[in-house]
């Protein structure tokens, strides 16, 4: 991108937002799409404070396309994935500290039912502004759907959500207390 | 589609750097090791395919209005920090 050109505003007629401007900073380039949406390569990562703790990744190819993203330490503050090397490569990041992580999250019609796929997260490096969606291995803790609202639930109380899918929600078995709750439907 | 069938031990090359070589083969099971660069991602078609379809639904179900789910997010944690 030349210089005059880096400092331009990118301006934006999207369905979501109507015209938006785009600040360069917030521009994700991804070299390798999404996956599902493998062909879409640049977007713009909205964070307005109104929205917190959730964030907006606009695609800059297709303006009707944009993604509910939220950062996963929200509800799990020990997120912090192992990340291969290829990767680190692929985004130009010296080393992990250099790394953000970005869940996409489904918002239902019931708010409540909110989740955020914590194995396949977009892994962004800072100062390359490059991201991947990396789907993790096996052998991690992490799911496809973790239902953000239970996830705060047991966060408050001291623990951790470790259900495994489709089953109901219990606070953590190494919270003090050990109270038995079931959880929502 | 190119089908071919392989006895174990043999192996398949695709392009220069990928082979894919039969390990294993146990009753209904094929136990497959594949050598790529490390650079090349390798998944599972079922958790790929999930994971699409996940990202695919993350696009489709956004309402006009997250703020309400926005609003019960925080009214569910206010007070507990």
């Amino acid at each position: 991108m030349q210089a005059a050109e880096a400092h331009r505003l990118h301006v934006l007629d999207t369905t979501r937002f109507g015209r938006i401007e785009v600040p360069p900073d917030s521009v994700l380039e991804c070299p390798r799409g999404l996956i599902g949406f493998p062909g879409h390569r640049r977007f713009a990562l909205l964070r307005r404070p109104h929205d917190y703790p959730l964030a907006w990744l606009q695609s800059l190819d297709d303006p009707e396309l944009a993604f509910v993203v939220m950062d996963p330490r929200y509800f799990r503050p020990q997120y912090r994935p192992p990340v291969r090397a290829e990767v680190l490569q692929l985004l130009g990041a010296s080393d992990e500290d250099d790394l953000e992580f970005l869940a996409f999250v489904v918002v239902p019609r019931q708010p409540e039912r909110m989740s955020a796929n914590l194995r396949a997260p977009l892994v962004v490096c800072r100062q390359t502004r490059r991201a991947v969606q990396v789907i993790l291995d096996d052998g991690c803790p992490y799911r496809v759907r973790h239902y953000v609202f239970d996830e705060m639930q047991a966060l408050a109380q001291g623990g951790e959500c470790v259900a495994k899918e489709g089953e109901t929600i219990h606070a953590g078995a190494d919270s003090q207390g050990g109270r038995e709750h079931s959880g929502g439907g | 589609m190119l089908v071919l069938t392989r006895k174990v031990d043999e192996s398949i090359l695709v392009g220069d750097d990928v082979e894919i070589i039969v390990v294993e083969i146990r009753g209904d099971q094929v136990r497959l090791g594949i050598s790529a660069p490390r650079s090349i991602p390798i998944y599972r078609k079922e958790l790929y395919q999930e994971v699409a379809g996940e990202t695919k639904l993350a696009a489709r179900n956004v309402p006009a209005d997250v703020y309400a789910a926005i609003k019960s997010l925080h009214r569910r944690t206010e007070g507990k920090y």
